[in-house]
């Protein structure tokens, strides 16, 4: 019967590895996802920002206007 | 567990504002708003996290049972304690599939996109139980039957059902669009759900090598109560753990979906 453990060892091993596999997959997958969307926030409001800027200062540029007040930067990273 | 209030949208379903004084009324209402992504983003983490920690509790009170407390079996000694990974994930890669089969039966008669969501994320996990019923079989039949595998009607149609989720994962991501992959998958499940109560009902059907049905939720089990017990629980378990990834994988697919969206940025900024 002791001689049955390398079965029980090897089905437990399939059942943890294949689980882990598919929490850890998704999990990595989501913080990908925030990283991208996060990243691509800041890069959206970089640009408005140096639009907004470039724009008040141009000659003709109405007084008082200024960069675009957004929150995209906050996104959580 | 921290309970949260759904919030309200103004662009939520149109039904959503239709009141209603029955219960039927309030529930279809309730299932409306929570099929907008707003809503149902900041609904499922809260759930997803208590089902995840209950689902590790209950998995180390199941296999602490299983594993040390449970006598070994008369016949098969111990490796009689493969079932108690081997029944939960096959009751699970049964139900995931009927689950699926549902939810794109709704997809497809309302385009409700939430329960095309669904269909998709409940994919991979079921495979994921269908691969472990099949692996751990093969591992209890070794030294119980003195093979891996035989062509069972039982485990060959087992088999079938996770080459049917294979099917369905396949068909979504040859699509480039999602929600014609989504349908696609949808149709899939509603084909193969067939196969369901074929692998329910193949061992009293056939004559077949797999034993018949211990353990019953409604009638009286086979099984000593010190060995049925942590299968209980574990069963329990595997239901944690398949809503709570169940959640997750739709959380990511909703962020793949939607991340031009203003309200995944405010939604990423606040967790």
């Amino acid at each position: 019967m002791s001689d049955h453990w390398p079965y029980i060892a090897a089905a437990y091993g399939t059942f943890f590895a294949l689980f882990g596999y598919d929490w850890c997959s998704s999990l990595f997958e989501m913080r990908r996802l925030r990283r991208d969307i996060s990243a691509r926030a800041r890069r959206d409001h970089v640009a408005a920002t140096a639009q907004g800027v470039s724009s008040s200062t141009r000659p003709d540029a109405p007084a008082g206007v200024s960069a675009p007040d957004t929150h995209a930067g906050k996104a959580h990273e | 567990m921290r309970t949260t209030k759904l919030p309200t949208e103004p662009d939520a379903a149109p039904s959503a504002s239709l009141s209603s004084t029955t219960l039927g009324g309030g529930l279809w209402a309730w299932l409306n708003r929570l099929g907008s992504p707003p809503i149902f983003w900041a609904w499922s983490l809260p759930w997803q996290r208590t089902c995840l920690v209950l689902a590790l509790i209950t998995l180390a009170i199941g296999l602490y049972g299983g594993l040390m407390l449970a006598p070994p079996d008369y016949l098969q000694g111990n490796s009689f304690r493969i079932i108690y990974i081997h029944v939960p994930c096959a009751y699970m890669s049964m139900f995931v599939f009927v689950f699926m089969a549902v939810q794109g039966a709704a997809a497809l008669i309302w385009r409700i996109k939430l329960c095309e969501i669904f269909v998709v994320a409940a994919a991979p996990t079921g495979a994921i139980f269908t691969a472990v019923t099949l692996a751990s079989g093969m591992l209890w039949g070794r030294p119980t039957w003195g093979t891996y595998w035989t062509w069972d009607a039982r485990l060959t149609s087992e088999l079938v059902l996770l080459f049917l989720y294979m099917g369905v994962i396949a068909l979504y991501h040859s699509y480039q669009e999602h929600r014609a992959g989504a349908r696609a998958a949808a149709v899939l499940s509603l084909i193969g759900v067939v196969n369901i109560p074929i692998i329910h009902y193949s061992v009293e059907w056939f004559s077949t090598l797999h034993q018949g049905q211990t353990v019953s939720l409604m009638g009286n089990s086979k099984m000593a109560p010190s060995m049925l017990w942590p299968l209980l629980v574990l069963i329990v378990t595997a239901k944690l753990y398949w809503i709570a990834a169940l959640l997750l994988k739709s959380r990511v697919l909703m962020l793949r979906l939607e991340r031009s969206k203003a309200w995944v940025r405010g939604a990423l900024a606040a967790t």
